[in-house]
C-alpha cells in the first residue's frame, strides 16, 4: 500500500465523516486556542510587571543620606547624617565616568494653587536630568532648567493630573501659580505616566531644587539619583561612590541603592507570576489533551467493524494502523493549526480592546499545544485502532 | 484444499461456556460447492469464520493447502485471506463512505495494486456484476441484490480460489436472491472452491455437498442431489 493511497484513503474518511470530523477538528481547536491565549494572557501579565519595573529608569544608582549601621533605623530616617548637597550631585557627575547623569532630588508637600483651585501636591526639586533618567517625557513646554547651585529659577513643571486640575481646558504654560508663598511660573507639562515606583508622577509639580530646598527650609537633598552608562556598572559605581562621599563628608554616611535590589526584592512577585503561568498552561493542556483524546477515542472506537472488515479483505494491522495514524495526524494537525489561528485572532481582537495589555502568548507555549493536539490525537487515534487490530477480524466486525 | 481435524471453537460467556464448534473433521477439495445448513446456533456460521481465518479454533488442526494454520501469526493469516479468500457476508458488509467502485477497490488499495490499474479491473469486476451503470453509486443508494453483488465483485477481485459466502441471499427477495445465485454458480463454474452457509434447503440443494450441522457438529453429510429428493429439508429455520 502507498503511502497516497494510505493518505487517500485517511482523508476520503474524514471528509465522508464531515459532521464527526468537524467534531473532533472543534474539541482540538478549542483546546488549543484556549492554551495560546490562557498562556498569552499570563506572559502578558508578566511583562506587564516587568514593564513597570523597567519604566522606573534604566540602570539607575540612587544614594541615600544616612546609614543603616551608624543609625539604626531605616535609611535616611533618623540619626544627623551630614547633609547631601548639590554639590555632592556635581561632584559626583564629575568625578564618575561611569555615571551618565547624577540629579539630585528634594521632596517635599505643600499647596499648589491657580487663584482658588488649590491643591496639596508632591513638590520634586530636582534638574533636568531627571527627565531621561526616568524616561519621562514632556507633553508640552519644555523641563527644568540644568543643575543650578545658585537661588534657583521660579519655575514650575507639572504633573498631567495637576495641570488639568489647577487649569482646566487651558495651556498651563506661561501661568503663574502659587506654591506655599513663592509665585512661580508654569514652564511646562509633562507626558501622563501613571505610577512609578510609588510615585504618581502624573500628581507631582516639578520645580529647580534650589527653589524646593528654599521652599521647605531643608537644607539636605531627599536622594541622589545617578543614571549609569551602560548595564553592569552599578557595582563598581556603588563603591567609587562610597568612596568619594566618605572623602567629601569625611565618614561613610550614605547608602546606595540599586534598581537590582528593589527588583530583587520584587522578583518573588515575578516568580509567583511565572508559576502561575506554568500551571495555567498545564491546566490549558491537559484540558485540551482530555478533550482531544476523548474525541479520538469515541471516533476510531465507533469503527472497529470496519477495522475487522478490512483485516477480512486482507489488509495488514500496519496498514490499518498507517490509515488511522494518518487520519489522526491529519485531524489533531488541523485542529491544532486552526486553534493557533483562533488562539491569535482572539489575541488580535483581545489588544484591539485592551491595547495597553502586552498580551504575548510565549512561543514554548505555541510549540506545546500543537505538539500536544498533534501527540495526543495520534496515540488516542491509534490506540482504540489498535485495540481493534488485536481482535480477530469476526470479532471485531460485530461490534457496532 | 481445506482439511479441519477435530476443530472446535469454545466462547467463554459471563462464566458459561459455549461450544459453537465440537469436534468438526471435514475435508473440501478444490473446485467443490459446499452447503452448510442447520438451525441458528448449529455453528455453520462459526465454521465458515474458522475456515476463513476470520476466527481462530480453540482446539484442532486447520491445514490449508497443506499448511498449519494455527502457528500463522496476525499479518499472514491477513495475507492468506487476501490471496486465497473471497467473502460474502449477509449484511453485505460495504464501507459505506466508499462509492461502488471504490468498495471494490479497497482490497486492491491493501495488495499494493496500482491506481490505474484498480480502476481497470474495479470496472470489468462491476461489469461483470452487471453494475457498470452503478459505478460511482454508494452502498445507501443501492438495493440489496445490488449491494450483494457489489460484495461479491469485492469478493472476486483478487482473485481468489476459495469463495466464502454466510448467508448470501439472507436479506434478499427472491428475484435478487437468484441473481445473486446465478453469479455465485457462475464462478463456481470457473473453478473457485464455494462454500456457503444458508438456511434456505432449495438455495442449499444447489450444492454438491451439503452438511448439516446440530450443535457444533457435523449431523449429516448429503449431497445436494439428496437435498433436493429430501424434499422436506432438514430441520432448518
Amino acid at each position: 500500500m502507498s503511502p497516497r493511497d494510505t493518505f487517500r484513503f485517511a482523508a476520503g474518511a474524514l471528509l465522508r465523516h464531515r459532521l464527526r470530523s468537524l467534531l473532533s477538528l472543534t474539541g482540538v481547536t478549542i483546546g488549543v486556542a484556549a492554551v495560546v491565549l490562557l498562556t498569552a494572557l499570563g506572559e502578558g501579565a508578566l511583562r506587564y510587571v516587568a514593564g513597570q519595573f523597567e519604566a522606573i529608569g534604566s540602570n539607575l544608582l540612587i544614594v541615600i543620606p544616612g546609614k543603616v549601621e551608624t543609625t539604626g533605623g531605616l535609611p535616611g530616617i533618623g540619626g544627623a547624617p551630614n547633609d547631601l548637597t548639590q554639590a555632592d550631585a556635581t561632584a559626583l557627575g564629575a568625578a564618575l565616568p561611569t555615571v551618565l547623569r547624577a540629579v539630585p532630588v528634594a521632596v517635599g508637600t505643600d499647596t499648589v494653587s491657580n487663584r482658588e483651585r488649590r491643591r496639596q501636591v508632591l513638590i520634586l526639586g530636582t534638574t533636568e536630568g531627571l527627565l531621561p533618567a526616568r524616561q519621562l517625557t514632556m507633553n508640552r513646554g519644555r523641563f527644568l532648567p540644568p543643575l543650578d547651585e545658585g537661588r534657583g529659577a521660579p519655575v514650575a513643571v507639572l504633573g498631567s493630573t495637576v495641570a488639568q486640575e489647577l487649569f482646566p481646558g487651558q495651556d498651563p504654560v506661561g501661568k503663574p501659580i502659587r506654591v506655599g508663598d513663592s509665585r512661580l511660573r508654569v514652564i511646562g507639562v509633562l507626558d501622563s505616566k501613571g505610577t512609578q515606583m510609588g510615585i504618581a508622577v502624573d500628581e507631582v509639580v516639578m520645580v529647580p531644587t534650589p527653589t524646593a530646598m528654599a521652599l521647605f527650609n531643608r537644607s539636605s537633598l531627599f536622594r541622589i539619583v545617578l543614571q549609569l552608562a551602560g548595564p553592569g556598572l552599578g557595582e563598581v559605581t556603588e563603591e567609587r561612590v562610597l568612596a568619594i562621599m566618605a572623602e567629601r563628608h569625611g565618614e561613610e554616611d550614605v547608602t546606595v541603592l540599586t534598581q537590582d535590589s528593589v527588583v530583587g526584592a520584587l522578583s518573588g512577585i515575578l516568580l509567583a507570576l511565572t508559576i502561575a503561568l506554568a500551571a495555567i498552561a498545564a491546566v490549558s493542556l491537559s484540558v485540551a489533551g482530555i478533550g482531544i483524546m476523548n474525541v479520538m477515542l469515541v471516533s476510531v472506537s465507533e469503527r472497529t467493524s470496519e477495522v475487522g472488515l478490512l483485516k477480512a479483505l486482507g489488509a495488514q494491522n500496519r496498514q490499518v494502523l498507517a490509515v488511522f495514524l494518518t487520519e489522526a495526524v491529519l485531524l489533531s494537525g488541523s485542529g491544532g493549526l486552526l486553534g493557533l489561528c483562533l488562539g491569535f485572532l482572539l489575541g488580535r481582537g483581545f489588544t484591539w480592546k485592551w491595547p495597553d495589555f502586552p498580551l504575548a502568548a510565549p512561543p514554548w507555549a505555541i510549540a506545546a499545544a500543537f505538539t500536544t493536539s498533534l501527540v495526543v490525537g495520534a496515540v488516542f487515534g491509534v490506540l482504540p485502532a489498535r485495540r481493534a487490530t488485536a481482535l480477530d477480524p469476526i470479532a471485531a466486525m460485530s461490534r457496532r | 484444499m481445506i482439511e479441519l481435524d477435530c476443530i472446535s471453537r469454545v466462547y467463554h460467556m459471563g462464566g458459561e461456556t459455549l461450544r459453537a464448534l465440537d469436534s468438526v473433521s471435514e475435508k473440501v477439495l478444490p473446485g467443490e460447492f459446499v452447503a452448510l445448513i442447520g438451525p441458528s446456533g448449529s455453528g455453520k456460521s462459526t465454521l465458515l469464520n474458522v475456515i476463513g481465518c476470520l476466527d481462530r479454533p480453540t482446539d484442532g488442526v486447520y491445514s490449508l493447502e497443506g499448511h498449519a494454520v494455527d502457528g500463522f501469526s496476525d499479518d499472514e493469516l491477513s495475507r492468506i485471506r487476501r490471496d486465497t479468500f473471497g467473502f460474502i457476508f449477509q449484511s453485505y458488509h460495504l464501507i459505506p463512505r466508499l462509492s461502488a467502485q471504490a468498495n471494490v477497490e479497497v482490497p486492491m488499495v491493501f495488495a499494493g495494486v496500482p491506481k490505474a490499474e484498480r480502476a481497470r479491473r474495479s470496472a470489468e469486476a462491476l461489469a461483470a456484476v452487471g453494475l457498470s451503470e452503478r459505478a460511482k453509486h454508494r452502498p445507501a443508494e443501492l438495493s440489496g441484490g445490488q449491494r450483494q453483488r457489489v460484495a461479491i465483485a469485492r469478493a472476486t477481485i483478487l482473485a481468489p480460489r476459495i469463495l466464502l459466502a454466510d448467508e448470501p441471499t439472507g436479506n434478499l427477495d427472491s428475484a435478487a436472491g437468484a441473481q445473486v445465485l446465478a453469479l455465485l454458480d457462475k464462478l463456481h463454474g470457473q473453478g473457485l472452491t464455494l462454500i456457503m452457509v444458508t438456511h434456505d434447503p432449495k438455495v442449499a440443494a444447489r450444492a454438491e455437498r451439503v452438511l448439516l450441522l446440530e450443535d457444533g457438529r457435523v449431523a449429516k453429510r448429503l449431497t445436494g442431489a439428496q437435498l433436493a429428493a429430501a424434499g422436506e429439508g432438514p430441520s432448518g429455520r
